[in-house]
């Protein structure tokens, strides 16, 4: 089944409540549809308090696409409001690459998501 | 690596342990009982086929779970762990080397059709051996081998059919906060081919096989493999202290504790499990038979994929409590299953507290004794089932009063 749009409005989201859960009030999202795949640009402030959780970030994104898990899972992305480092695990088996950079309360995402 | 050792170990072990019960002809013997028996619970095929037969059985369905899943190019995680060891606990009553095909068939036969690779839909197929005791029961209504095979491979692709588009589907219901969401949508499944069978006359009966006696050599089996992955996650371990890092997750989907903390910290949380969920059947004056000992293997397993002893703690307390107060004994059969598999709703004690975790437990002692008319006792994860329209009901109501203040 394939369902490739939603997952990756649906790893938007799980971007943005994680973002809203470490105090985020300014986001961008830009989502780039290309031949090989979607490239998701993703930036965001963050209460630096809160520094460790998005520190996390690239470690839980970056555990490798797993598509038996994404199938069996992807519906939850997004249901819930932040609590937990699962759902960024979630998100991390179902995309390709990620790379975080974070820099003095701002954070910018780079994902890859294969088709 | 680490991983796939440990769950090949688990399965020779299985295998072995039978030799220590019956002798290899007593073993074969059990094992045709086992197969030609109806499966819907409870059957206990301890019961059934001896526990030579039973640990045989499980350990055969254990290989193959892990040889499938290899075989996929899956990755393997805690997900595989939850899944193989859940495969082994229910290859003690209602699974068996015969009644699990056609399902997995079914789904194989699903993502050939949908052109996408099977290990997308791997950890579906085996849990979706839900519903193994339908097979058992079309293939007994006829006596030609043909028709037999036949009859087994039509339900079992419908099965496979529904079942991957509607576990997914089922997640949002309940928000993963039951750890056997496969079991809510066979479930659902389950009751739908039920009804339709009883239009054309088919009659539910209900069954209770059990073993009633403790054998020590279980005890001691159940024991052995939780202290030896408890040994082997505190050798392994370089920092103690980080032991206790796993209490920190609510355990709501998708909890991989191998990917979120490591290997050695899940094996000991996993052997914790186990030698909890062991001590608190015979300290309840319950059996460990192939039933219970089919729940506490799940635990086991599940101690990779989102429980441990902070979030399920409450929910048997929840049904020791209602077995205080309600009609039923903590020991009988069902309540013992209910105890352990109620586990599932493991996620709403460890997210929302432990006072939720105990109410969860009350009300799921409760509902579950309610379900299986539904399925006709043919979805062998009734009390995921259960946890389901638990979930459904419980966790919208607790997110409605918690949630008030974070809504701006």
């Amino acid at each position: 089944m394939d369902f490739t749009r939603k997952k990756v409005t649906t790893i938007v989201d799980e971007l943005t409540t994680f973002f809203f859960s470490v105090g985020s009030d300014d986001m961008v999202v830009k989502i780039k549809k290309k031949p090989e795949g979607f490239h998701i640009f993703f930036a965001s402030n963050f209460d630096t308090r809160l520094q460790k959780a998005v520190e996390h970030l690239e470690e839980n994104l970056t555990k490798g696409r797993a598509p038996e898990i994404e199938e069996s899972y992807w519906r939850l992305t997004g249901t819930s409001d932040f609590r937990d480092e699962n759902e960024l695990i979630l998100v991390g088996a179902m995309i390709d690459s990620a790379e975080v950079q974070i820099c003095e309360g701002y954070a910018t995402l780079n994902l890859f998501r294969a088709f | 690596m680490i991983i796939e050792r440990v769950l090949w170990l688990s399965a020779i072990s299985m295998i072995l342990f039978a030799f220590f019960f019956d002798t290899p002809s007593e073993i074969i013997c059990g094992l045709k009982r086992i197969i030609l028996h109806p499966d819907g619970l409870i059957t206990d095929y301890s019961s059934v086929g001896g526990f030579g037969a039973t640990f045989l059985n499980s350990g055969i369905i254990m290989a193959a779970s892990v040889t499938i899943i290899k075989m996929s190019h899956a990755m393997i995680s805690g997900a595989t762990i939850a899944c193989v060891f859940l495969m082994a606990g229910f290859s003690m009553f209602g699974k068996n080397i015969a009644n699990i095909w056609p399902i997995i068939f079914g789904v194989f036969l699903f993502s050939k059709i949908q052109r996408e690779k099977f290990s997308k839909y791997v950890y579906i197929a085996l849990y979706g051996t839900a519903l193994a005791p339908m097979i058992t029961e079309v293939a007994l209504e006829s006596e030609n081998i043909f028709i037999k095979i036949m009859l087994a491979l039509l339900v079992g692709t419908i099965i496979g059919f529904l079942l991957p588009p509607l576990a997914t589907y089922c997640l949002r219901v309940h928000q993963g906060y039951n750890l056997y969401n496969v079991g809510f949508a066979a479930g659902l499944v389950g009751t739908m081919i039920v009804s339709v069978m009883k239009s054309f006359g088919y009659e539910v009966t209900s069954s209770l096989i059990w073993t009633y006696e403790n054998d020590w050599k279980v005890i001691t089996y159940m024991y052995l493999l939780s202290a030896s992955l408890m040994i082997a996650g505190w050798v392994m371990v370089d920092d103690k202290k980080t032991i206790k890092r796993v209490y920190r997750h609510s355990g709501r989907l998708v909890a991989d504790f191998i990917l979120l903390d490591g290997v050695p910290i899940t094996l000991f949380n996993m052997g914790t499990l186990g030698i909890f969920a062991t001590s608190y059947i015979l300290a309840t004056g319950g059996t460990i038979n192939g039933a219970t000992m089919g729940g506490i293997m799940t635990i086991i397993g599940f101690g990779a994929f989102g429980k441990h002893l902070r979030n399920i703690v409450p929910i048997v307390a929840g049904v020791y409590l209602g077995s205080l107060v309600k009609v039923w004994n903590i020991n009988d059969p069902s309540v013992q299953l209910a105890a352990l598999f109620g586990t599932a709703l493991a996620p709403i004690s460890g997210q929302f507290g432990w006072q939720y975790g105990i109410l969860v437990g009350f009300l799921h002692s409760s509902m579950v004794l309610n379900t299986s008319i539904l399925h006709g006792g043919l979805n062998l994860y009734n009390n995921g089932f259960s946890a389901g329209m638990l979930a459904l009901i419980v966790v919208p109501m607790i997110e409605a009063f918690k949630n008030r203040k974070d809504q701006r």
